[in-house]
């Protein structure tokens, strides 16, 4: 298993300001350059002790939010695949949908791609409905715009005798030839993030990565039963390697449970406070089905996109915005603690689920200084991934 | 009260739901596809003064929009096609008065510059369509980014009136307003609730032209019913008091009393249906 170390790249101070929300609206006067300079420096700094370490990196981007100073989750690619020697650098991902050129996309991974001498996981996100708004995009036909994209990309990647024309539904080029082609062959691995059992199946067919994000045990279960569908209805074969699952939780480990604990807390805040949004940036028209929506505006719940309550594995149903951290640890959305305590926990996790192949983990969160996510990564690097290594653990999907 | 006929054609592939009720001249009635409130109620009074025609646009009722069906000008070639085929049925006469508000105010005004062959007057009601402002200017409220009750202030003259709880409401009317709201943002999302080609059209239109403005209009800026004043040839614009954005809702009778002083003034129908 993989062991990814990420970080949205927050601007802590925002916290502070008492807003309503940190997104959309956010007036940038609030932002200072001089911080966000310090800020990026970093971070790019902690990615650099990840692949010291032994760790691989994850990169997302987020737009017109303090949650996240990513808005171009490139460009820190491009300077990671310079200062960065061993780690896979994932990018989960680039909102294709919402992106106007897919061939420009195109263009750039093969770039980062190559410069990385070949060190690129490449995911594609529908991304979250307050995106909508700050990429002006028509949230109608959304997954069709995505999709289209996508071929794009893979066929401008993969294309190798000269220009081709595409003129889509959504996208128009009558001269595709990037320059130059990705180093990794046909193309650097393909991982697309999903919540819903429908568009699992559909990467299950396509065989890509399936990642998902602090769902816990049973509904990232769930979402692979449905990717194991798709790829054994493809005829892919019967068995599902656990390098095409992957999952997002937070984590934060030290010498004792009691400090590990205290950096966990602003990394939890995270999820405490991600999405505050005002309302209508939460529901743009198009983005969810019509019938759930209903469910919503009927039930009062403003935030279609709200963390649901997860069940513990004894069947007690937890809120994970205002659970404790030992709630969170038994639900599979942190692991926290000294490093032996995090590998048995991950363990758990993971036998429990039916085996993964990639752990993409939040070590920086939130207000969570420098020297303690210095330190977490270390940890994490020198004795939780030696320890989760040298354990066999099943190569394949093993459905509960 | 005219009972409403309600029917379903195919068109252009796309399968369109209609209501006709009233009798007399031909009137093309074309929704505001505001989700805010229905104007299913001004469709039976407009009905007082003729046989009126309003299609569902593709996406607000039953039928989902076909992948082509995506902008205002989509939905001209189809009503046009529309009103091709019901004055082709019928022997009610050889034209048709358009009374459409909102986004059907744009549909219309895309429908009359390709050609008025067949249009014997134009009702634009709380219209749309085009831009006035400079590009930093906001001619329309974004619909999309205010939480309903702030939008039904800026909406109606008198918001008490229209505020509703949506928890209160049955699920068949909350599928109805995510839907037209969906429908509506499908149309209308870039450029927003506007044809940057539309202004330099406006005057190939050569049906006489009446544009009803609610005073209290908070929705969209003044410069729109004045720009399309200036440049449909002959236009009226009429001021209705203690309205907003769809008078046609708030002020019904003061809204039909203007559409029927206008239509009493258009030339008689030819009784005959026309070749083409």
């Amino acid at each position: 298993m993989r062991i990814y170390h990420f970080s949205e790249q927050p601007y802590p101070e925002a916290w502070s300001l008492d807003r309503p929300t940190l997104r959309v609206t956010l007036p940038n006067e609030l932002c200072r350059p001089e911080e966000a300079h310090k800020l990026y420096n970093r971070y790019l700094d902690e990615w650099a002790i990840a692949d010291e370490v032994g760790l691989d990196l994850m990169v997302n981007e987020h737009h017109q939010t303090a949650t996240c100073i990513t808005s171009s989750a490139t460009v820190v690619l491009g300077i990671l695949a310079r200062t960065t020697k061993k780690a896979r650098i994932l990018i989960l991902g680039v909102p294709i949908a919402n992106r106007n050129d897919p061939v420009r996309i195109a263009e750039e991974l093969s770039m980062i791609d190559v410069i990385s001498g070949g060190r690129l996981e490449m995911g594609f996100v529908k991304g979250i409905p307050y995106e909508i708004t700050p990429a002006n995009s028509n949230p109608l036909r959304f997954m069709d715009r995505f999709w289209e994209s996508h071929d794009i990309i893979i066929k401008a990647m993969t294309t190798h005798d000269g220009p081709f024309n595409f003129e889509g539904e959504f996208f128009h080029h009558r001269n595709i030839n990037v320059w130059p082609r990705p180093m990794q062959q046909p193309h650097p691995p393909v991982w697309v993030t999903t919540g819903s059992p429908g568009n699992a199946r559909e990467l299950g067919r396509r065989g890509y990565v399936v990642a998902s994000f602090l769902g816990g045990f049973g509904a990232t279960q769930f979402l692979h039963k449905a990717y194991a569908e798709g790829w054994r209805a493809a005829g892919r074969g019967n068995e599902i390697p656990v390098d095409r699952l992957a999952y997002l939780a937070l984590a934060a480990t030290a010498s004792t449970d009691a400090e590990a604990r205290r950096r966990a807390e602003p990394i939890v805040d995270y999820i405490r406070t991600t999405a505050q949004v005002a309302p209508p940036f939460k529901m743009p028209p198009g983005y969810f089905a019509n019938d759930a929506l209903v469910k919503i505006v009927r039930n009062k719940t403003s935030n279609p996109r709200a963390i649901r309550p997860i069940a513990s594995p004894q069947g007690k149903m937890i809120q994970p915005i205002n659970a404790s951290i030992d709630e969170l640890i038994d639900i599979g959305l942190l692991f926290c603690g000294t490093p032996d305590k995090v590998v048995k926990q991950i363990e758990r996790f993971t036998d429990g689920i039916g085996g993964l192949g990639h752990l993409m983990l939040m070590m920086q969160g939130g207000a969570l200084g420098h020297a303690d996510t210095a330190d977490n990564l270390r940890l994490f690097g020198n004795e939780v991934l030696p320890a989760l290594k040298a354990r066999a653990s099943a190569k394949v999907f093993q459905a509960a | 009260m005219p009972v409403p006929v309600p029917s379903t054609l195919e068109l252009m592939g796309q399968p369109l739901e209609l209501s006709v009720s009233g009798s007399g001249r031909n009137i093309l009635f074309l929704s505001a596809g505001v989700w805010l409130a229905s104007d299913a109620a001004f469709t039976s009074e407009l009905a007082k003064l003729g046989r009126v025609t309003a299609p569902v646009h593709p996406g607000y009722g039953k039928h989902e929009t076909a992948n082509h069906i995506a902008t205002a000008d989509d939905l001209a070639y189809l009503y046009l096609d529309l009103v091709e085929h019901f004055l082709d049925n019928d022997k009610a006469g050889s034209d048709v008065i358009i009374v459409a508000a909102s986004l059907g105010a744009y549909v219309a005004a895309q429908m009359a510059i390709k050609s008025c062959h067949r249009i014997a007057g134009l009702v634009l009601i709380g219209p749309t369509g085009v831009k006035a402002g400079d590009r930093h200017a906001r001619d329309y409220v974004d619909l999309f980014a205010h939480a309903e009750p702030e939008l039904v202030k800026l909406t109606f003259a008198d918001p008490a009136r229209f505020q509703v709880d949506l928890t209160e409401l049955s699920e068949a009317v909350v599928t109805d307003r995510i839907r037209a709201r969906e429908a509506l943002a499908r149309f209308v999302w870039q450029p927003y609730m506007h044809d940057p080609k539309l202004a330099r059209r406006l005057h190939r239109i050569t049906a006489p032209t009446l544009l009803l403005r609610g005073v209290d209009d908070r929705i969209v800026a003044p410069g729109v019913a004045a720009l399309l004043a200036e440049k449909i040839p002959g236009a009226r614009l009429q001021k209705i008091d203690r309205a907003g954005h769809l008078p046609h809702i708030e002020q019904p009778a003061a809204t039909l009393a203007a559409i029927k002083t206008f239509i009493d003034a258009l030339p008689a129908a030819a009784k005959t249906t026309a070749h083409r």
